[in-house]
């Protein structure tokens, strides 16, 4: 095995090579391959996939639940505070802060496996909303988390000596529709936010 | 140097050349795969948006007539777009563009039937409009409550930057074209067409 190996390894100058390293090694060591090629080629990708994964500022992970839409815009996204719009709710900080309420085009509430179907309605329940009406834009419990982050956020860059910029940074469902998506604006708006970036995904085509 | 009790059970010099790899080489083996799989292979990149002004009291409406010289806006209806400006700069209505039958290849490259919004007569309005109206940067985007967000983002698409042609009628052929570039600082920068998007909420 051993000398099949080194035989391969070598064939390029077999005489200067093949003969007094056969005659040197050979069965002493039994099973050493030589993989310091491999070892080569594994930690520089290694670095790489750690450097990627480490420096992408949003990290998304789509699932069926959040698919984002394609665009070409072509600008990178920034440091600001996310917010996740999902099938299933409006995350901010990995936690859950309204659910948001799906509803079949025959007007069923969804199961698990019609929830990617087109012509599903989404909406969020007027209960979250000021004074719990239908027609208000602003959702009491997102505003009061921004609101919350934004204060810190500004306490903490005042420390530091810089400015505060109120970048929201919405990572959307592309079926999500346009009313869900003005009550979250105007919820961050209310709280300070007003710079929007949209995460999209970008495509080939327009 | 002195000889280690360990290089003398190997064998000398000729073992000393060969580290025993096998256990940084497994935890390679687990590692790499567990990293690609977290790897997003796609490109996530951002589009800009600037919120409507709120105002502080009453901010159910948002002012939609701000003090700009054109205002266009661009409402998104289920049936198609429509364009609306400032009143002293035009005197007829604009045409609402409707959604209309496309033939647009399929993921086989068979050409076939879709309703689609008019993106390409979108974009040809706008950038008539941008060369009537040079210095405009800004345009208004408004859709109906059920629109879904992936038609407002690529109506966006439509707003933001120039194509290599001022006109186009066949969504195949726009969807494939590539932004208008000129060399600005040395470097290859897409043309802008209307590139401040601002949202607005339409009653």
């Amino acid at each position: 095995m051993s000398d099949n190996q080194e035989n391969e390894i070598f064939e390029g100058d077999e005489d200067y090579v093949k003969k007094p390293r056969k005659g040197r090694r050979g069965d002493k060591e039994g099973g050493g391959l030589n993989i310091n090629s491999m070892m080569d080629i594994m930690t520089i990708l290694l670095v790489f996939l750690l450097v990627t994964i480490v420096s992408d500022p949003l990290n998304i992970t789509q699932d069926n639940y959040l698919q984002l839409a394609n665009s070409t815009a072509n600008y990178d996204p920034e440091d600001s505070i996310p917010v996740t719009i999902t099938k299933k709710g409006v995350i901010v900080d990995h936690k859950l802060i309204v659910k948001i309420d799906c509803t079949t085009a025959g007007g069923q509430v969804c199961q698990d496996e019609v929830y990617v179907e087109v012509g599903n309605g989404y909406a969020v329940d007027k209960s979250f909303k000021e004074d719990g009406s239908e027609s208000s834009f602003l959702i009491q419990p997102l505003f009061k988390k921004l609101d919350e982050m934004v204060k810190q956020l500004k306490a903490e860059n005042k420390e530091l000596g810089r400015e505060f910029k109120g970048v929201i940074t919405i990572i959307c469902d592309k079926d999500i529709p346009f009313r869900i998506i003005a009550e979250v604006v105007h919820s961050a708006g209310m709280a300070g936010l007003s710079d929007l970036r949209f995460a999209i995904i970008k495509g080939g085509d327009r | 140097m002195a000889r280690t009790p360990s290089s003398r059970r190997h064998g000398g010099d000729e073992a000393a050349e060969e580290l025993n790899l096998t256990p940084i080489m497994s935890i390679l083996v687990i590692l790499i795969p567990v990293l690609l799989f977290a790897f997003t292979f796609y490109e996530v990149k951002i589009q800009a948006v600037n919120a409507p002004r709120l105002g502080s009291g009453s901010a159910k409406k948002p002012d939609e007539n701000e003090k700009k010289p054109l205002n266009l806006t661009v409402l998104i209806t289920s049936k198609g777009f429509t364009i609306k400006q400032q009143a002293e700069h035009t005197t007829e209505e604009e045409p609402k563009i409707y959604k209309r039958t496309f033939q647009v290849p399929n993921k086989d490259g068979v050409m076939t039937e879709v309703e689609e919004y008019d993106y390409p007569a979108l974009y040809s309005k706008l950038a008539a409009k941008k060369t009537q109206y040079p210095d405009e940067k800004t345009i208004n985007i408004g859709a109906e409550m059920n629109i879904p967000w992936h038609i407002i983002a690529r109506t966006i698409d439509a707003t933001r930057v120039r194509l290599e042609k001022d006109e186009y009628t066949d969504l195949a052929e726009y969807m494939k074209a590539q932004p208008k570039t000129e060399v600005k600082d040395g470097s290859k920068e897409p043309v802008a067409l209307f590139p401040a998007v601002v949202f607005v909420v339409a009653e």
